[in-house]
């Protein structure tokens, strides 16, 4: 019998090999034939009427992962959608097990009749299901007339939430909605940082590091277990991204599409926890929840996680050590903190119009005001929209840090929404690792990183839709663009947005310094208008341009300009200000503010219709540009008459003219009323009281300094250190200060103006109208 | 054996009308278990090998023929060279085995020509091994050595711990039926649960239980699951071995022992029931003849207890060799690659590469593996089953 | 220590003598025993923690508390309402017996043909079905998930996503079972067989009537792993179940691991809940075989 089978599996090997080596189509079984029951409307041609599709009575069979009480949250919004719709349409929501177990059905069914028509799915999820062409491009419907978001309401999204499910690696289209979002936080202990002598909880690495060391040997009086560290770090992906973004660093170059783990930020940020657990004064977390039940407990003082643990933080203090506690901004070397935000958007796959059509309605449900203030209330995770701050005061009072990581929701950014994340966040989870056992951190982060591009570059390889060809070709084979030789000086481009006597002098007086400073040769010219300026540097005749904000949008859109470095100026604030705490700090940004008198029973914008409202000047940026978007978005057409618009000629004078009742109301930068330079509570003592704020407006970047692209990075480098310096310098203040009235100068990330080029974009505004 | 009692009661009918009412009664009792297995047992090991000759992420590509082996084993001349290496390996186990058949002067020279065998196809097999991972998947040839380590350190351990715990069991002891259950479950327990108490357990602080039962020895805190060093590295500071003379990690010993743990009581269970079907007057007649406790241990338990040894020990082994969750639920970041066997690196290449393809075909190189040793165990051992 | 070891050599040699010395033996049996408990206490260790956190409260966990104050017995009610164990339950129920009859059935039959008749292709087909078990599980479920959803041959009654059959079926027969069975039922004394030969008997009521009475203990260990096997099963409930019509108990509890925080007490409540039915069968089939079966006429 054994010799039998001896040969029996010598036969079986045998044939086994001669299957794996035989073409497949003859040789395989039959059933083999892996064709699936393709559903028969996938994709519609573009120009596809869908205004014409008709949703009623169609069934939408949405798979979720939440349980408990988000569970029963989101059946009475299912359920309230279902009784209301006036289409017929009933969803059903079906609990499929975790993330992952989603994800692993969703493999199976893809593209078949058992796939659903929702499916809770990470931008990475949705990325890998793309690959199959599986998944609908709600752009289709996003704007149409009848079914789509309103521009206004578009508008009211957060726009990085709102921009992250619109996916670069495959043709712009949005495979996913936001229906809620989490932030990596900062958890602190106040008692104990009390006890340690302070008072606020730490806003940069250095005096975290001081607190987390002192912590450590100094443990907290009401901990209910021994022991005491600063920081436990949970080695995870996000934690990673979160202490880079910190660091002013990114993991993703959206430009290139490539991984960015090698950074400087990253390099720094790890160099930092590394030097924290060598110290002593962080440890690494060892079990699940760990770092959650000893912050609880008491001998933990700072951890850094998922705001979306809000509620289990807070009941871990309630049945632990019992202490105060609060969330900040994770420390930070930026001006501003960066915060890390992520969460599952759900997604529509492919199935017939009818059916797509009917799960968008629904989509559009859950994202309207209304709705998400109930389903943050209850999921305790932050909403989408902003307008939705209004209804969640019951969850600001009984929660504690939801206000405040709420607040901080504009400094988001995110990780990539690229396929194989998952696989690169399991290797980054083990460089982590590794670091933290003790290897070296720039080769680890740089072997990482390659690790990191080859899995994207294999994912993408058999993609159906190939990624656009990144903007700038890839960085090996590039010959970048150089000057500052003698033959080929740097020509920095100036806008004439002053005297150009005076700009020339000035900017001779920059060169010269930069000159002397670098080493290299530099040439100025003044454009003949703002435009000039930018078209020199489309054409490469200038290499470095001082370009204001305007022509900054216009230049990134029309040649893809490098902005580098932006000028700061002291912060004014304003009662309603949501960045009070930064008052008189530089920063590289400033609102406009909307006056009225206190007594004028104006409250919203809305309340600004039919009344005389002052702007400024037709070209002040925050005295017309802006406010006249704000005023759109909120329903109020200028051109059309809807109010009465005069212009007063300056900020101070429309101060002025609310003071006196001769507009209803006006608009002028912050804080007009208690300006040094005009100096109103001289003349009018009682302003602040008459006149008050009802309205502040999202942040306007400042101009700044810009490079043409593909301009070689080490050169780069060079000069922008250069531009720092001479900003720190006492000549090189006074240089600045004749030229455009600077203060100073920071250097910013890549995507500094985009959230405002958005918000131009959306209202519909071309910055190329702005240029003059 | 079965043949001869088929021998026996033949005449009675034509030999030839029996044995087509035999193969007819046979195909009839294994059709209903065929059908069933047929359809999920070998369907997805046949897709498997159509999904491994194409390229395929998520969605079927290209047909690419043999690119996804070479891809993972390199050009071929590496696992030619390796495979050559095994051929010796046989050669020298058939020579040793004859050299003791012989008379003595032969045994010696057999034996010394056998030695020599051995050592070159070690070096062939090295060679080989090198080529490979020079012109292969590097992750998936080491998670291969893992596979090793995990299997050699878990079958004998188990076996051993469960054939002496069921012996013990089955002796007249107070409270059998408390103890027999006590060990059967963690068996049972969900490893959701299991894995959390472990991880306390084996938490690399210093006041974790293993660290102060260890400490009690006169030894160093360890990291346990967070410590990817090798023991070779622990004990003897060799830092530059690699491949199998490193050995494994002190993370794979700790999972090694959290699935010998597991598993002993699933083999007590069998061998329990293996030690119930030997009958008492065996041991009764054995006693009669002045046997001893160990003699009986030896001679009667042994023997008979043969094919559920050799059962359990194939099952154990196929078992190991894929073995996934209990690895699965154990791995963290800081032990690096050292327990990544080869399921879990088919696992990772299916579920967080998409790279379907790419882990079809290492099911179909890990499946000829495990058949091929499944094979050799069987020539080897199969012949020293005893079936009464 | 050396003494002891004296005395467990010694006992052994008396006993071999047969003339045992009371004292001695004795010793031996309290280091048996001794062993025995450490033993069980490393097994039972993880138990004692999983029912001691499943009565505590969630501060006591938080505090790394080693007992509970206050046994909170209200825990497992929380599970029982929280992971809808009594929907789930009756499900698990009916698909775990289903399954078990089914390989009850073909691991018999199989095993009986395998063990005991000697047919062409035997070794061959044998082969076949070990190889079954030797392909990873994570690369099986995707193939597996397309038959059940009748992608490759046309299924009767169409597709089986969220049937009975389709969490039972593809459990129905398996090479553990088979090779089990084969292994002790080739053990079987040929004597017996020619007797019921003699005696008219074929195969069928051969195994009816004589295997299968005197086979109760591996019987009884196949139906024990058939349940633990299907009791506990979970990625595949999970993947060909949409909806809650036929989810397995295993699902609720799963809904405790949750996204932030696990509530550990009520997780381990659930765990234990789970756990019981199980020892319930262990105890049941266990009874069926702990004295072996000396008596039970293999003299044949």
């Amino acid at each position: 019998m054994r010799k039998r089978m001896y040969g029996v599996l010598a036969v079986l090997l045998v044939a086994t090999m001669f299957l794996a080596a035989c073409k497949p189509a003859a040789e395989t079984p039959p059933q083999a034939e892996p064709t699936q029951a393709v559903v028969e409307q996938a994709t519609v041609p573009p120009g596809f009427d869908w205004e014409a599709v008709d949703p009623s009575g169609q069934e939408v069979i949405f798979w979720h992962q939440h349980s408990k009480e988000r569970e029963t949250a989101l059946m009475e919004i299912v359920d309230e959608f279902n009784a209301t719709n006036e289409y017929g349409i009933t969803v059903v929501a079906e609990y499929q097990g975790s993330y992952g177990d989603i994800f692993n059905k969703m493999l199976g069914v893809l593209n078949s009749p058992d796939a659903p028509d929702l499916v809770v799915a990470y931008q990475n999820q949705a990325a890998t299901y793309q690959l199959s062409d599986a998944l609908f491009d709600m752009n289709q419907l996003l704007d149409s007339p009848k079914w789509g978001i309103s521009k206004e309401d578009q508008a009211d999204f957060f726009p990085g939430f709102f921009a992250q499910d619109v996916f670069p690696n495959f043709e712009n289209k949005r495979l996913g909605f936001p229906p809620n979002r989490s932030m990596e936080v900062m958890y602190y202990n106040m008692d104990w940082l009390k006890e340690l002598g302070y008072d606020a909880a730490p806003t940069t690495p250095d005096q975290f590091k001081e607190m987390a060391c002192k912590a450590a040997e100094k443990p907290f009086s009401k901990a209910t277990v021994d022991g005491a560290n600063g920081y436990e770090l949970s080695i995870d992906a996000s934690r990673w991204a979160s202490w880079t973004f910190a660091f002013g660093g990114d993991i993703y170059d959206y430009n290139a599409a490539q991984y960015t783990y090698d950074s400087e930020g990253s390099k720094q940020a790890m160099t930092f926890i590394k030097d924290l657990i060598d110290n002593g004064c962080a440890k690494q977390v060892t079990e699940a929840y760990g770092d959650q039940t000893d912050f609880g407990n008491g001998s933990l003082l700072f951890s850094v996680g998922s705001s979306s643990g809000l509620p289990y933080y807070g009941k871990a203090v309630d049945e632990g050590a019992k202490f105060e506690w609060s969330v900040a901004a994770i420390p930070h070397t930026t001006p501003d903190p960066v915060m890390n935000v992520y969460g599952a958007s759900v997604s529509i796959p492919l199935t017939t119009p009818e059916r797509e059509l009917a799960a968008w309605l629904f989509v559009k449900y859950y994202t309207t005001p209304d709705v998400q203030a109930k389903w943050a209330t209850v999921s305790q995770y932050f909403p989408v929209r902003q307008s939705v701050v209004d209804g969640l005061a019951d969850v600001f009072a009984t929660v504690p840090g939801y206000q405040t990581s709420f607040e901080m929701l504009k400094y988001s950014h995110f990780e990539p929404p690229v396929p194989g994340y998952d696989f690169v966040r399991n290797a980054v989870s083990e460089a982590m690792a590794a670091i933290v056992d003790g290897a070296e951190v720039d080769a680890t982060v740089s072997a990482l990183n390659t690790d990191a591009n080859e899995q994207l570059a294999e994912q993408l390889s058999q993609s159906s839709a190939p990624p656009p060809p990144p903007p700038t070709p890839v960085p090996t084979e590039i010959t970048y663009e150089t000057c500052g030789t003698a033959d080929k000086p740097c020509v920095i481009t100036f806008v004439p947005s002053a005297e150009v006597g005076k700009i020339t002098t000035a900017g001779q007086g920059i060169a010269d310094w930069l000159a002397a400073e670098t080493g290299l040769n530099y040439q100025i010219e003044v454009g003949t208008s703002f435009a000039a300026s930018i078209e020199a540097m489309g054409a490469k005749k200038a290499q470095i341009g001082f370009l204001n904000t305007f022509s900054v949008l216009l230049a990134e859109a029309k040649y893809g300009i490098d902005p580098a470095l932006a000028t700061v100026r002291k912060l004014a604030v304003n009662e309603l200000s949501p960045d009070k705490d930064l008052e008189g700090t530089l920063q590289p940004y400033y609102r406009g503010q909307f006056l009225t008198q206190a007594d004028s029973g104006i409250t919203t914008i809305a309340d600004l219709k039919g009344k005389t409202f002052c702007f400024v000047d037709p070209n002040s940026t925050s005295g017309y540009i802006i406010p006249n978007i704000v005023l759109k978005a909120n329903g109020i057409d200028v051109e059309a008459g809807d109010l009465t618009a005069t212009f007063a000629g300056s900020h101070p004078n429309v101060g002025v003219a609310v003071y006196k009742g001769d507009c209803d109301a006006g608009v002028t930068y912050i804080d007009i009323r208690t300006d040094g330079a005009a100096k109103l509570y001289e003349t009018y003592p009682d302003i602040m009281e008459k006149v008050v704020v009802f309205f502040t407006t999202d942040p306007i970047p400042n101009d700044g300094i810009q490079f043409i692209p593909n301009f070689d990075p080490a050169l780069r480098a060079q000069i922008v250190a250069a531009f720092l310096k001479l900003s720190e310098d006492e000549a090189g203040k006074q240089l600045l200060k004749d030229l455009y009235s600077i203060n100073g100068l920071v250097e910013i990330q890549p995507d500094f103006y985009d959230a405002f080029a958005k918000t131009m974009v959306d209202a519909g505004v071309d910055p190329a109208t702005l240029v003059k | 054996m079965t043949a001869t009692s088929l021998k026996t009661s033949s005449g009675k009918y034509s030999s030839k009308r029996r044995m087509l009412k035999e193969n007819l009664t046979a195909y009839l009792f294994i059709f209903p278990a065929f059908l069933v297995i047929g359809v999920f047992g070998l369907f997805p090991i046949g897709y498997s090998i159509y999904m491994s000759l194409y390229q395929w992420r998520v969605r079927q590509g290209d047909f690419i023929g043999l690119k996804n082996y070479s891809d993972i084993l390199g050009d071929g001349t590496g696992l030619l060279i390796f495979l050559l290496g095994f051929g010796l390996l046989i050669l020298a186990y058939f020579l040793w085995n004859s050299a003791f058949k012989n008379g003595s002067m032969l045994a010696k020279s057999g034996k010394l020509i056998a030695a020599i065998i051995l050592i070159s196809a070690g070096i062939v097999i090295s060679l080989g091994w090198k080529q490979m991972i020079a012109g292969g998947d590097e992750d998936f040839l080491n998670s291969m050595i893992v596979t090793v380590f995990y299997a050699l350190g878990s079958v004998p351990l188990q076996l051993a711990l469960a054939l002496i715990l069921a012996y013990i069991l089955f002796q007249n002891i107070r409270g059998k039926e408390l103890f027999r259950m006590i060990f059967f479950l963690p068996y049972v327990t969900p490893v959701v649960t299991t894995a959390v108490v472990f991880r306390i357990i084996f938490s690399p602080r210093e006041t974790s239980l293993a660290n102060i039962l260890i400490g009690k020895l006169g030894i160093e805190p360890l990291k346990w699951l967070f410590e990817p060093k090798t023991v070779t590295e622990l004990l003897f500071g060799l830092k530059d071995l690699n491949g199998l003379l490193s050995g494994p990690s002190l993370a794979l010993i700790t999972i090694i022992l959290f699935g010998v743990w597991t598993f002993v009581g699933y083999n007590t269970v069998i061998f329990l029931a293996g030690l119930g079907g030997i009958s008492k007057e065996i041991y009764e007649a054995a006693e009669i003849d002045g046997a001893n406790s160990w003699d009986l241990f030896r001679y009667v338990t042994v023997p008979l207890l043969s094919p559920i040894t050799f059962y359990l020990f194939l099952i154990s082994f196929i078992g190991t060799f894929k073995a996934f969750n209990h690895i699965y639920v154990m791995k963290v970041p800081n032990a690096q690659k050292t327990v990544v066997t080869a399921s879990v690196h088919i696992f990772q290449k299916f579920y967080t590469e998409n790279n379907f393809s790419a882990a079809a075909t290492e099911a179909i190189i890990l499946f000829l593996i495990i058949l091929g040793l499944t094979f050799a165990q069987n020539k080897i051992l199969g012949e020293r089953v005893f079936y009464g | 220590m050396a003494s002891i070891q004296k005395n467990i050599s010694s006992s052994y040699t008396m006993r071999k003598s047969k003339s045992q010395n009371f004292f001695s033996r004795h010793i031996g049996r309290v280091i048996l025993y001794l062993l025995l408990i450490f033993g069980a206490a490393l097994a039972l260790l993880p138990f004692y923690w999983m029912i001691s956190t499943s009565l505590m409260t969630l501060g006591e966990t938080i505090n790394r508390k080693w007992l509970p104050a206050v046994p909170q017995l209200v825990n497992y009610v929380n599970a029982w309402k929280e992971a809808d164990f009594a929907k789930y339950f009756i499900n698990s129920v009916i698909i775990t017996f289903t399954t078990i009859a089914g390989i009850m059935t073909t691991s018999t039959l199989a095993g009986y043909a395998f063990g005991r008749i000697k047919f062409f292709g035997r070794d061959v087909l044998f082969a076949i079905l070990l190889s079954t078990m030797m392909i990873p599980e994570s690369i099986t479920l995707l193939p597996n998930l397309m038959l059940i959803r009748g992608n490759i041959f046309p299924l009767p009654g169409g597709s089986w996503m969220n049937t009975l059959q389709g969490l039972t079926v593809p459990f129905m027969a398996n090479a553990f079972s088979i090779f089990l069975l084969r292994q002790f039922f080739s053990q079987i004394p040929s004597e017996l067989w020619d007797a019921a030969r003699i005696d008219g008997s074929g195969h069928f009521r051969f195994l009816l009537q004589i295997v299968l009475p005197i086979s109760k203990a591996p019987l009884m260990t196949v139906l024990l792993f058939a349940f633990t096997g299907s009791w506990n099963a979970f990625a595949w409930p999970l993947l060909v179940t949409t909806r809650n019509t036929w989810r397995p108990i295993m699902v609720g509890l799963w809904t405790f691991v949750s996204e932030a925080g696990p509530e550990t007490h009520l997780l381990m409540a659930g765990a234990v809940i789970s756990l019981l039915p199980i020892l319930v069968v262990y105890f049941i089939t266990q009874k069926q075989f702990t004295e072996g079966i000396a008596t039970t006429g293999l003299k044949g």
